[in-house]
């Protein structure tokens, strides 16, 4: 069933006409950089695949910061009555660990793995606001550091990550730490929204000829539904943000209790946001193994259509179930019984597309290598986590386990279990697409499997501590009431996830040292045998992605290229992913690179640190927004003419 | 092809056996781990499993029968999931590559009905689940609708007050109740959100400021119960612990009773019983005089916050110089087991008062207990305005505020006083 088609075949593939260059006299001051080579075109760069390069990179030094405030957690608990850290410290750690896990590290992995993928899963050039879309990047790492500055100067936050009112208020954190918390993340909002626009456009309007939207690769569905979810919930907690914010620094009254707030509107704004916000960790990894297990078990995904609409149905439904984190908050006997209705039957939508994958497996020839294990591991431990989450809808007995490490178990099950495992198997996946050598599959099954003995180890043993009756967020706890073994075998499990990630790391830098020392070896367009467009282009990707724009006739159609039946009605190969790939030679025209994303982006947290410590600041920040702005609208629209080839030298290769 | 067995291939294939097995044992030990969460019956004593009233029991029941589904649909995702990963698995061929060349499984795109199956499965399973969840609610809801009892539960922090309606009795941080009936508590907060639970007599409900919440606790039997602090509270949240004490019913009036009892206006009553009584004669600087002196250094230091009634009534109208407005009355200090929010306990297994954590928490709380006075929240540290002396007559004086500690008759100290502070 299509939502939207487009008028095609019988002409053959299509070239992408490039526009006749811009003529229009330049108003800026400066013109647009041209370098593409060098770390310095980084800082211009609008290319979405470097974007997404550097999504990813970021995220993984946020996940490096964030695990050590895990590991510092953990050390803390390992036994009982200790002082590692002290409370202020240690109410700091988690507060920071969780808000930068989920802000800096889940959200824009999510991000990476869109950005690289979605202009290419749907057969474009790139993403239909090239600028913006260095703009939410420049925005978003912005904000991290800016979120994470406030360890030099002051101490982190200390609200946790959901920063309940009143006690996120100045009288009960009169340090900076929220301040950074509340500005930090609204500048990440920022990005967030923005790079949902520019994505659900690139979607819906820069799709190849054909590519319906049933037609569309799972991933880039989720990609989709997800970046609806941020385009309604940011602006919630963006709200909230800046009601804080009013509070604390300009003496607004929103959350004080004295003068008549009701404590309950910060959770409501909070779980609004942060419901939906829990899909938007989530869908990107089920996207992404829905693209790994029809690869690996060399079969397609078993029922699309309802892996798709249950993913939307998710994206609908997650609007309806936030009070599900408030059934002890006091919200009345019919609103918890209306949410925890709603919230039992999310579960079902959840559960068609575990059974999906399931299925997909079933019968296939299925190769186990490491990112078909991370999928696998997805769908296994994410399937602990969401019967865990069935067990919280149930509201009477989540009153007896909704603030204990039952739920710190259970989330952990969904985003590490799930969005992680996800992102570590996109990530064996499509690194020889983008860096174009594949991660040593040796070092990889170790990796996964310290992985996910670490994992279980680390969060296995909080379902237990929670149902003993050990609260989340407690500094310590006492020697003789059953927390101890529990908590140390934790803290094991977390020496062996740090030790997993750095063979993690050691094996993308021994990856790299061994290509680059057999000559860099072509590891061919299509190195898994796999189904969708981003395998029709050579690996690396050509910087202009495609040299001719894709036609496409249905779901896999590049599969279905190298496959077709005999005439015994099986499939046999007909051509290999090589045979067809583009062979990245053409140059169509890109877009210029630009300085003033970055210029823009570097503006906000000047604007922010403002209102803290001295408007002074603020202006500074002003200055450069609206002077980025400024020159972003008024710089001539392409680099110099020359700088491209003229259309007509662009040659056409039809795979 | 797949006929083509070389001896590298079986060694290879064998390799692959062993890295299936090892996949198995994993999620064994997943499901082992399971188990081992199903039968935890540990002495725990903040345990959410053992219930020990009719909420916590009904609760209790609720949480038994998802477990038992979701075990079940555990056992069978993992089942299908090491199935279809073990019997489906694919081998590499002889040079240790995947062979691209080979026949491809049967393209199955889907099955409708299946899939419709799978969707309604669930739902269906869920909404026989939802009709006594639902039911749960209402009655959780409603279990305080008979109480004869009213409780008033106040969260601050990092301490618990309870107050009787009807009565002038405050405690800080050990409710007292009668055993056997529902008991209906009337919640609200002084500062931040805080969350009341004791875990063996009913799920959690947060206490919120400008807020009133009711919510209700049954205990079957007399005896003592843990309770503790579980929304986020800010600094000291892990240190806000709730002894809960349930008597039988005329011991409950009884105690009732003497709590309303005032201390004498004149000063400390200080006699050879209350020597007796506080058993600590080896130091010498226990005496009246002593407990007359520290009631004198008390009304200096303490009473701008804490409240002695009979002796020291609160400042300005009852409100303390704290964000909270609030400190622990201490009128009858003695009859409660802990202190610091029980996180120390008051006195020893042999009935001895613990003088030492005692003494240096007057002198010094904030070294004991995350505290933050400069911001008017928490105890201060007196160790630059007591001499030892001083703090060493204050406790002298505290002692004579009230006598042995409340338990229910027939049990000792050394079973009741499980939360002990290790060091």
């Amino acid at each position: 069933m299509a939502i939207v088609e487009r008028p095609i075949e019988d002409e053959g593939p299509k070239e992408l006409e490039a526009p006749p260059a811009s003529r229009r006299p330049s108003e800026g001051v400066f013109k647009r950089p041209t370098n593409t080579e060098g770390w310095t075109s980084w800082f211009t760069t609008v290319d979405h695949k470097r974007i997404g390069i550097m999504y990813g990179a970021a995220a993984l030094f946020f996940f490096v910061v964030g695990g050590l405030e895990a590991g510092l957690i953990r050390l803390q608990l390992a036994r009982p009555n200790q002082e590692i850290l002290n409370e202020d410290l240690y109410n700091q750690v988690f507060t920071m660990h969780g808000t930068t896990m989920i802000f800096f590290v889940v959200i824009p992995m999510g991000a990476a793995f869109m950005n690289y993928l979605m202009p290419l899963q749907v057969g474009a050039r790139d993403v239909a606001f090239p600028r913006l879309n260095a703009f939410s990047f420049w925005t978003f790492l912005a904000g991290g550091i800016f979120f994470n500055l406030a360890w030099f100067t002051g101490g982190g936050a200390d609200c946790g990550w959901f920063c309940y009112a009143p006690n996120s208020g100045l009288a009960f954190s009169p340090g900076n730490g929220v301040d950074y918390y509340a500005l930090g993340l609204q500048i990440a909002g920022i990005a967030s929204l923005v790079g949902a626009m520019n994505l659900i456009v690139t979607v819906i309007n820069l799709r190849a000829p054909g590519m319906s939207m049933m037609r569309l690769p799972v991933f880039t569905w989720m990609a989709l539904v997800v970046q609806m979810l941020l385009l309604f919930a940011i602006p919630v907690i963006s709200v909230a943000l800046f009601l804080l914010t009013f509070d604390r620094l300009f003496d607004a009254n929103f959350f004080n209790v004295e003068a008549g707030a009701d404590p309950l509107l910060w959770q409501h704004l909070f779980w609004i946001f942060g419901h939906p916000e829990v899909y938007i960790l989530i869908l990107p990894a089920f996207g992404i193994v829905s693209e790994i297990i029809p690869v690996f078990s060399r079969k397609p995904l078993f029922g699309y259509p309802f892996v798709v609409f249950s993913g939307i149905a998710i994206g609908f439904m997650g609007w309806g179930v936030w009070a599900h984190h408030m059934f002890v908050s006091g919200l009345g006997p019919v609103s918890v019984a209306a949410f925890a209705a709603t919230t039992m039957f999310i579960a079902v939508p959840t559960g068609v597309k575990i059974l999906n994958w399931v299925a997909t497996m079933w019968g296939g020839k299925v190769r186990f290598d490491t990112p078909m294990l991370f999928s696998t591991a997805l769908v296994a431990m994410f399937t602990i986590g969401g019967l865990s989450g069935v067990m919280h809808s149930i509201a009477p007995s989540d009153t007896q386990q909704t603030d204990t490490y039952f739920i710190v178990a259970h989330f952990h099950y969904v985003l590490f279990g799930g969005a992680l495992m996800g992102f570590f198997g996109g990530l064996y996946f499509w690194w020889p697409k983008v860096f174009g050598h594949k991660l040593d599959e040796r070092r990889g099954k170790w990796h996964f499997w310290t992985n996910f003995v670490g994992f279980n180890l680390t969060f296995g043993p909080m379902h237990v501590l929670g149902l003993q009756g050990m609260p989340r967020r407690y500094q310590t706890y006492d020697a003789n009431i059953g927390f101890e073994f529990w908590n140390m075998a934790a803290t094991i499990g977390v020496v062996i996830l740090g030790w997993s990630f750095l063979i993690f790391l050691w094996n993308i830098w021994k990856s790299y040292v061994g290509w680059k020392a057999e000559g860099k070896p072509d590891v061919g367009p299509d190195p898994w045998d796999a189904r969708s467009l981003e395998w029709t282009v050579q690996s690396p990707t050509p910087h202009h992605n495609f040299d001719v724009t894709p036609t496409v006739t249905q779901v896999d159609d590049f599969w279905h290229r190298k496959y077709a039946k005999d005439e015994t009605g099986r499939y046999r190969r007909i051509a290999t992913g090589a045979e067809l790939a583009q062979p990245g030679t053409g140059h169509p025209h890109l877009p210029a690179p630009s300085y003033w994303p970055l210029v823009v982006s570097v503006g906000l947290p000047f604007i922010a640190a403002g209102v803290m410590y001295h408007l002074g600041l603020a202006v500074v920040g002003g200055i450069l927004v609206v002077g980025g702005v400024y020159g972003w609208i008024t710089e001539p629209a392409d680099a110099e003419p020359d700088d491209h080839d003229a259309p007509e030298d662009e040659e056409a290769h039809v795979g | 092809m797949s006929e083509i067995t070389g001896a590298a291939d079986r060694l290879r294939s064998q390799r692959s056996v062993m890295s299936d097995r090892t996949t198995r044992r994993l999620l064994g030990l997943v499901a082992l781990l399971g188990l081992v969460v199903a039968g935890c019956a540990s002495d725990a004593p903040l345990d959410t499993l053992e219930p020990q009233g009719g909420p916590a029991r009904s609760i209790d029941g609720l949480f038994n029968a998802v477990w038992w589904v979701a075990t079940a649909v555990f056992v069978l995702v993992m089942g299908a999931v090491i199935y279809v990963s073990w019997k489906f698995r694919s081998k590499r061929g002889a040079d240790g590559e995947w062979d691209d060349d080979e026949e491809l499984p049967g393209q199955v795109h889907g099955n409708t009905r299946a899939e419709i199956g799978w969707t309604i499965a669930p739902a269906l399973i869920l909404a026989v689940l939802a009709v006594p969840t639902l039911a749960g609610v209402f009655e959780l809801a409603n279990w305080h609708d008979d109480a004869e009892v009213e409780i008033e539960v106040y969260g601050a922090q990092w301490w618990w007050e309870f107050r009787y309606p009807g009565t002038d009795v405050v405690t800080a941080n050990t409710i007292v109740f009668p055993a056997g009936e529902p008991i209906e508590l009337t919640m609200t907060s002084y500062d931040v959100i805080h969350s009341f639970w004791i875990p063996a007599l009913n799920g959690k409900r947060d206490v919120a400021p400008g807020r009133t919440h009711t919510w209700a606790i049954e205990a079957d039997e007399p005896g003592t119960y843990w309770g503790q602090c579980v929304e986020f509270c800010g600094l000291s949240h892990a240190n806000m612990r709730i002894r809960a004490i349930a008597l039988p019913r005329q011991e409950y009036e009884d105690w009732l009773t003497e709590q309303q009892a005032l201390q004498p206006a004149e000063g400390p009553v200080a006699d050879d019983s209350y020597l007796e009584t506080v058993r600590w004669a080896e130091t010498p600087l226990v005496s009246p005089e002593a407990a007359q002196r520290g009631y004198e250094v008390f009304g200096q230091f303490c009473a701008s916050c804490h409240v002695v009634g009979g002796q020291y009534e609160a400042v300005a109208g009852g409100i303390a110089p704290l964000i909270s407005g609030h400190a622990p009355d201490l009128t009858h200090f003695m009859t409660r087991t802990g202190f610091a929010a029980n996180i120390y306990d008051l006195y020893e297994e042999d009935g001895s008062v613990n003088v030492a954590e005692l003494r240096q928490w007057v002198w010094r709380a904030p070294e004991m207990k995350g505290m933050a006075p400069d911001e008017m929240r928490g105890m201060p540290s007196f160790a630059e305005q007591m001499t030892r002396e001083q703090v060493d007559d204050v406790v002298a004086y505290l002692m004579t505020l009230g006598g042995e500690p409340t338990l229910p008759s027939g049990v000792d100290l050394s079973e009741a006083d499980i939360l002990r502070r290790a060091d």
